[in-house]
């Protein structure tokens, strides 16, 4: 498992005079559990239709699981698109039957799977109920559960946490972790930042269609070390607006946050504070995955 | 294992089970030839004699204002009933020679009214009147026009509507009074009839291929609109229901949870196969009613066997053709309403035959016919339309037809593959005819 599940080269699509994708080009590693990030209108659902052959780019190159995407990938991929509905007159099971159906799925095998996977999301009452009787919530398991059935290579999933409860939300990262323990990959975009950082071991974030940030998340966010300093001082602290390497204090509850001056080093800061006043409290604000999404989105916009 | 075609199988299954489901179906299925039936048994009975048993009879009441015609009338309506004990008119007459006219017409007009007689009957003061002497031969000029009361005829509102009742008094009034006339003339009607009675011409028709096999004219005409109008329910009534079908996955956004799984051109064709699979039963169940109908009205023995092999090749073909185009404008609209604005050019199309039967049924040789057949929209129709009427139709003009409808459906599939893979997930303004086609050439 070296290879690469995704591999994006170039690709570009455009709509009319928009350009909704413009020469992206990424990597999702195999076996990892992939962000795609990226404000509204940055291209992300657009991506996803290419990467699952929906649309044809205009130029360059996808390749899914090692070969370049067709209709024969399918089967190895799972997708939950961001624009979903079921068939509302259908039973739930007819529901996993028709699409298991559609991805080879037959027999003894589908319906084992189907019963297994309604257990695991807390649909099991619900197999002969209609999908219309369903709360939008179940809806949503019901079309994560249509996705995964198959047990596929690749899952894919398009604003997968919108709309679900602290609840559902736990229950699909657990599924989503437990794939990725079977050596899975699964790409997902979001704009829950906090989900992303949690759940992601390497994240794409785009705007108007171009890659901003790509690479493991770690090193994201280790290489955007932030250059503010909080910290918990006793004694006369007004001497520190002063120093030579401080650009800014500011007062957030009891402890004073320091913004450096640039090429600044907090080990500076702290041996220049230490004998003047008792450090109590001194901590490099790490930033979190928000902030850099703020940071870098915000900048490209102005 | 999972090739295409098996998706395209499993989806034309789904589709062919849903529509088995809804009420359009069960309409289709039940009522239609229900109605055949009916209008089989119905036209059956009239056919042999209208009313096969004894009816009640109708009153006609009658002023005779003329005072001279009441014996030749009373004679004509008795006359009438002999020769159709089945209905009889009973003529009341109204009031007395005591009473005066105009009082009488009050009363005949009140009975009228109130139901009491089914209509009236006024008979004009000069109803008999001769023409002025010398004025009758035909190198006489114009007579001068006295201002003459007509005879008239009463009915109320729920007897205005029996025409045949009205018609029937006329021509017995007609009757009466011309008798008279000839009376006048010293001319026995008995003579009159035996002289003007109709020559017997009997009407033969040479077939090309059968010669000589008589058939009542009726049949020949409504058996080939019967099969023409079969191939019409069935292309129209599906294809709605694929155009219903597309736009519902497409507004409940169930659409791209397929494409997950399936290509535009697969869902498209699953789509089209399965509705051509309920087209095919509703026909099969029509056109078995609707042909022992047929024999039971003595009218089956124009079907040739290999009629429903044709039928089904050209409507599986046609179908294909139609219903694409029906998905395409599906695809690219969000609601039914504005599928039908831009499905007028293509229901043009699919009427176009109709409004052909006649000349075409008459003559199904002829360049108009022969035209339409090889006009690919209007092949299915036409074809079968002309090989109802004329099933000994040249081998090549059969083959032809199936081939070049068959590449022009395929062709229509391809470019309304195209616009369904582009329009599927276009939400907003739907496009413009132009637009459509544009699509088509898109990659």
């Amino acid at each position: 498992m070296t290879t690469n599940a995704i591999e994006l080269d170039a690709v570009t699509k455009s709509f009319g005079r928009v350009r909704a994708v413009d020469g992206l080009s990424a990597v999702v590693p195999a076996g990892s559990i992939h962000g795609f990030l990226g404000p509204n209108g940055a291209g992300k659902t657009t991506t996803l239709r290419l990467i699952m052959n929906i649309f044809c780019p205009d130029a360059g190159r996808i390749a899914v699981l090692g070969r370049p995407m067709g209709e024969a990938a399918k089967r190895r991929i799972g997708y939950l698109p961001e624009e979903r509905g079921l068939y509302r007159k259908m039973t739930v099971r007819g529901t996993l039957a028709f699409l298991g159906g559609l991805q080879g799925m037959r027999g003894a095998g589908l319906a084992r799977e189907i019963a297994r996977w309604l257990g695991e999301v807390g649909l099991d009452g619900w197999a002969d109920r209609r999908v219309e009787e369903l709360s939008k919530g179940m809806q949503q398991k019901l079309q994560f559960v249509a996705a995964i059935l198959h047990d596929p290579e690749l899952l894919i999933l398009d604003e997968p946490f919108s709309g679900l409860d602290p609840l559902n939300l736990d229950l699909l990262k657990g599924i989503m972790l437990a794939m990725r323990e079977r050596g899975k990959t699964v790409l997902f975009s979001t704009h829950m930042m906090e989900q992303a950082e949690r759940l992601c071991d390497s994240i794409l974030l785009v705007d108007h269609g171009r890659a901003v940030l790509d690479g493991p998340l770690d090193r994201i966010l280790a290489s955007h070390r932030s250059n503010v300093v909080s910290a918990r001082l006793e004694g006369d602290t007004a001497f520190v607006d002063g120093l030579a390497m401080v650009r800014g204090v500011r007062t957030v509850e009891r402890r004073l946050e320091i913004t450096l001056a640039d090429g600044a080093d907090s080990q500076e800061l702290l041996a220049a504070l230490v004998g003047r006043v008792a450090v109590r409290a001194f901590e490099e604000k790490a930033p979190t995955l928000h902030e850099i999404f703020v940071q870098q989105v915000g900048t490209a916009h102005e | 294992m999972n090739n295409p075609i098996q998706k395209i199988l499993k989806i034309a299954r789904r589709e062919y089970m849903e529509a088995l489901k809804t009420r359009t179906f069960l309409i289709g299925v039940i009522v239609t030839p229900l109605l055949i039936i009916g209008l089989a048994v119905i036209s059956g009975k009239m056919a042999r004699d209208v009313g096969s048993g004894p009816q009640p009879p109708r009153s006609v009441g009658v002023v005779d204002r003329s005072g001279r015609l009441a014996g030749d009338v009373e004679a004509a309506f008795a006359r009438y009933n002999k020769a159709r004990p089945q209905r009889p008119l009973r003529l009341v007459a109204v009031g007395d020679a005591a009473t005066a006219p105009e009082q009488r017409v009050e009363r005949l007009k009140a009975d009228v009214k109130a139901g009491r007689i089914e209509a009236g009957l006024v008979v004009a003061p000069v109803a008999a009147e001769e023409p002025p002497a010398g004025e009758a031969g035909p190198a006489a000029g114009p007579a001068p026009r006295l201002p003459v009361e007509p005879s008239r005829y009463y009915a109320n509102t729920k007897s205005v509507n029996d025409l045949e009742l009205y018609e029937t008094v006329r021509r017995l009034l007609n009757e009466a009074v011309i008798n008279r006339r000839y009376a006048a003339h010293d001319l026995s009607p008995e003579l009159i009839a035996r002289i003007t009675r109709p020559v017997p011409l009997e009407q033969v028709e040479i077939s090309q291929k059968q010669p000589g096999r008589g058939q009542a004219s009726m049949a020949r005409i409504m058996v080939p609109f019967f099969f023409m109008f079969l191939m019409f329910m069935g292309i129209t009534t599906t294809s709605q229901g694929l155009l219903t079908s597309v736009v519902e996955e497409k507004s409940s956004r169930v659409i791209e949870v397929l494409l997950a799984v399936v290509s535009p051109f697969e869902l498209m064709a699953g789509k089209v196969l399965g509705l051509a699979g309920v087209g095919l039963s509703l026909i099969a169940i029509w056109g078995v009613t609707g042909l022992g109908s047929a024999r039971f009205l003595g009218m089956g023995s124009l079907l040739t066997g290999a009629m429903p092999a044709w039928f089904i090749i050209y409507y599986v073909l046609g179908f294909m053709l139609i219903a694409s185009l029906f998905a395409a404008i599906g695809s690219a609209c969000n609601t039914l309403k504005e599928a039908q604005n831009l499905l007028g050019p293509v229901t043009v199309l699919i009427v176009l035959p109709m409004v052909l039967w006649m000349p075409i049924s008459q003559n199904p040789m002829g360049t108009l016919a022969t035209v339409f057949a090889f006009f690919p929209p209007t092949t299915a129709m036409i074809m079968i339309l002309r090989l109802s009427v004329n099933p000994g139709l040249p081998v090549a003009q059969i083959a032809g037809s199936i081939l070049a409808l068959a590449v022009a459906s395929v062709a229509t599939m391809w470019a309304a593959g195209k616009i369904f893979s582009l329009g599927i997930l276009m939400y907003g303004k739907p496009p413009t005819p132009r637009e459509l086609l544009r699509w088509v050439r898109y990659r």
